[in-house]
């Protein structure tokens, strides 16, 4: 093991901490500003209140957002785990050098600019003449989130050891029942944190969802239109709603990834 | 052996290839009812394709494999009588010990309670009582050695496939093993096909041996037919130290073999057939058949001179050159005495060993 000089981990450390608070500062200034009014140059203390809070539980337009933002995550994570699990066994149990080909397919609208991705899918369904709706947000999101979560399934069943589906069915399993009783919960943690950063991918992604959207809106693209008009205290408070949300599924993903195997 | 054992499978010009390469050329094997056969080979030799061809872990390219007599060669993996023990033993991680122990009952639908009995059976058996609720990642690796064999058991197979089982052992929990395995196999009396590249595992455990290299089968025997009673070269130079002696056949009779050789003549038996005047092949006797002195009687003499004695514990190995042909080196064994072998070197002696420690294979 190579170790640094002291000199060396002093000097990374305290580019870390740069970083974390330029990255993450203004977001606590958000955060405090969703509780505190700014008036005349100056925090009023006195003016502490869950008021920014309270207007966002009425604003009809961004409770639609958030119930969109969660339908569109919920079902275009799920359609993506299963194609991506469906898609990962066949990778792995194959020999064609068809494979590549279409593992290439699978990560090209990860890989590509959102942009070119959300103009080929808009292209797509205006081509095939399917109106631009909640409906094409959510396909718009499976074909991007489909990359990282046959990724990481992948990457789990070609580190499970061959010998496990050969034990099972030397036991005399069928196909299925090796999959139900060895596979599926050998496979389950990374299932799972492929589930948590699919969502939270889909809950941030603003580009593709703007070109492919109909008239509905998702959190980001709200969040986005409200700024256009200034900071207000219900955007402040958006924001930390959205910091506390994502860190707990961060928080989620890293138990998942972290957690033995046997669990 | 007073009748004639059954045999339950067989194996018919087996032949396995992978692209271009052949990994396995026209194997025939029969496996009787109930004994311990351990395949034999270094690695690369073609043993574990066996295993995997019986087992249904693959499919022979040629040839076929037989159950009782029927043509099993088609038969998947699920459906085969068979059980494997695993090279990695293959526990499932995620189950306890007892749902591990029990799988092969629970895919095929056995009631609960049949299942929790006959896997505290099972459990048992091999000495892991009160084991069911831990998960394999909380055993050692005997004990999970003895999990797999607990699994694969509980079906009761017609056949356990071993696909080197103790190979992560240490020596010490090896040996036991190797008793433990063969005591289980008399208790079950079920047939076991023990994979292994340790020649000293093979003798120890088996009924008999199967010895394999480069894809094919080199003899099948008794652990004493194969060490004394090679059917070639390569499986005498296989087992442990032999002599060689390069020799051709004078006179073959009843009453065995008279051999030529430059260092004179050789009286040996052989067991295989068809060997004839002037076949030449070696003669070969076990370091430890020798007897060294003047006194000892066998038909077998040479003259020697002593270039070496080590002492390497429980026997001493002695080198020694024969007088009137030099280039012939032989080793000999002797039982190690606390105050030394008297044996100085340079000094000559006679070197004889009979002729029923004396063997012949032909080139």
């Amino acid at each position: 093991m190579i170790r640094l000089s002291r000199g060396a981990n002093a000097v990374l450390l305290s580019i870390a901490a740069f970083v974390l608070v330029v990255l993450y500062g203004p977001l606590l200034v958000a955060v405090f500003f969703s509780f505190f009014t700014f008036e005349n140059n100056a925090v009023n203390w006195g003016s502490f209140s869950f008021d920014a809070y309270a207007s966002l539980a009425h604003d009809e337009g961004i409770i639609t957002a958030v119930l969109n933002t969660f339908l569109v995550g919920a079902v275009a994570v799920s359609i993506a785990l299963v194609l991506g699990t469906a898609l990962a066994f066949h990778y792995n149990g194959s020999r064609s050098r068809f494979r590549e080909l279409l593992q290439l397919v699978i990560f090209l609208p990860f890989l590509m600019p959102p942009i070119i991705t959300g103009l080929s899918l808009l292209v797509f369904f205006r081509e095939a003449d399917i109106p631009r709706s909640l409906i094409t947000v959510i396909i718009g999101h499976a074909v991007f989130v489909l990359a990282l979560v046959y990724r990481i399934i992948l990457n789990r069943l070609q580190t499970l050891p061959s010998s496990l589906v050969a034990a099972s069915l030397d036991l005399g399993a069928s196909r299925w029942q090796t999959f139900r009783y060895v596979l599926a919960p050998a496979l389950m943690p990374a299932i799972g944190s492929a589930a948590i950063l699919a969502f939270a991918l889909s809950f941030d992604e603003t580009l593709i969802t703007l070109l492919v959207t109909g008239t509905s809106s998702t959190l980001p693209m709200r969040l986005w239109a409200m700024m256009r008009m200034g900071f207000s205290p219900d955007i402040n408070a958006l924001v930390a709603l959205i910091l506390i949300g994502s860190t707990m599924l961060a928080l989620l993903a890293m138990r998942f990834v972290g957690a033995p195997a046997r669990r | 052996m007073d009748e004639m054992p059954k045999t339950l499978v067989e194996l018919r010009d087996v032949a396995k290839r992978y692209g271009g390469t052949e990994v396995l050329h026209g194997v025939n094997l029969a496996l009787r009812d109930g004994e311990f056969m351990t395949v034999l080979g270094p690695s690369g030799s073609g043993k574990t394709t066996i295993l995997r061809i019986i087992g249904g872990l693959i499919r022979p390219s040629g040839g076929a494999v037989f159950l009782d007599g029927v043509d099993i060669s088609a038969m998947p993996i699920n459906q085969r009588p068979f059980n494997t023990v695993f090279q990695d033993y293959a526990l499932f991680p995620h189950m306890t010990v007892a749902a591990n122990v029990g799988y092969g009952l629970t895919v095929r639908g056995v009631a609960r309670a049949e299942i929790r009995k006959k896997v505290d059976e099972a459990l048992h058996l091999v000495a892991l009582d009160g084991f069911g609720t831990r998960y394999p990642a909380e055993l050692s690796g005997g004990q999970q050695q003895r999990v797999a064999l607990a699994r694969a058991i509980i079906c009761q197979p017609r056949l356990i496939l071993l696909d080197e089982p103790l190979g992560a052992l240490d020596a010490e929990l090896r040996r036991q093993m190797q008793r433990f395995l063969k005591q289980i196999q008399r208790e079950i009396r079920t047939t076991f096909l023990f994979i292994t590249h340790d020649q000293e595992e093979a003798v120890t455990i088996a009924d008999r041996i199967c010895v394999m290299n480069r894809g094919g089968i080199e003899q099948i025997g008794s652990p004493r037919e194969v060490y004394y009673r090679p059917a070639n070269e390569y499986v005498a130079r296989f087992f442990g130290d032999n002599n060689l002696i390069d020799a051709t056949v004078a006179d073959s009779g009843a009453d065995g073999l008279r051999l030529a050789s430059a260092s004179g003549e050789f009286r040996a038996r052989t067991s295989l057939a068809g060997i004839a005047r002037g076949q030449a092949g070696k003669v070969l006797v076990r370091p430890e058949a020798i007897v060294l002195g003047d006194a000892a009687g066998g038909q077998n003499r040479i003259r020697v001179r002593i270039e070496d004695a080590s002492f390497v514990g429980p026997v001493s190995q002695v080198r020694v050159r024969a007088v009137a042909k030099p280039d012939l080196a032989l080793l000999v064994k002797l039982p190690s005495r606390a105050e030394g072998i008297l044996l100085a070197p340079g000094s000559e002696m006679e070197a004889s060993w009979s002729e029923s420690e004396c063997h012949f294979v032909p080139a």
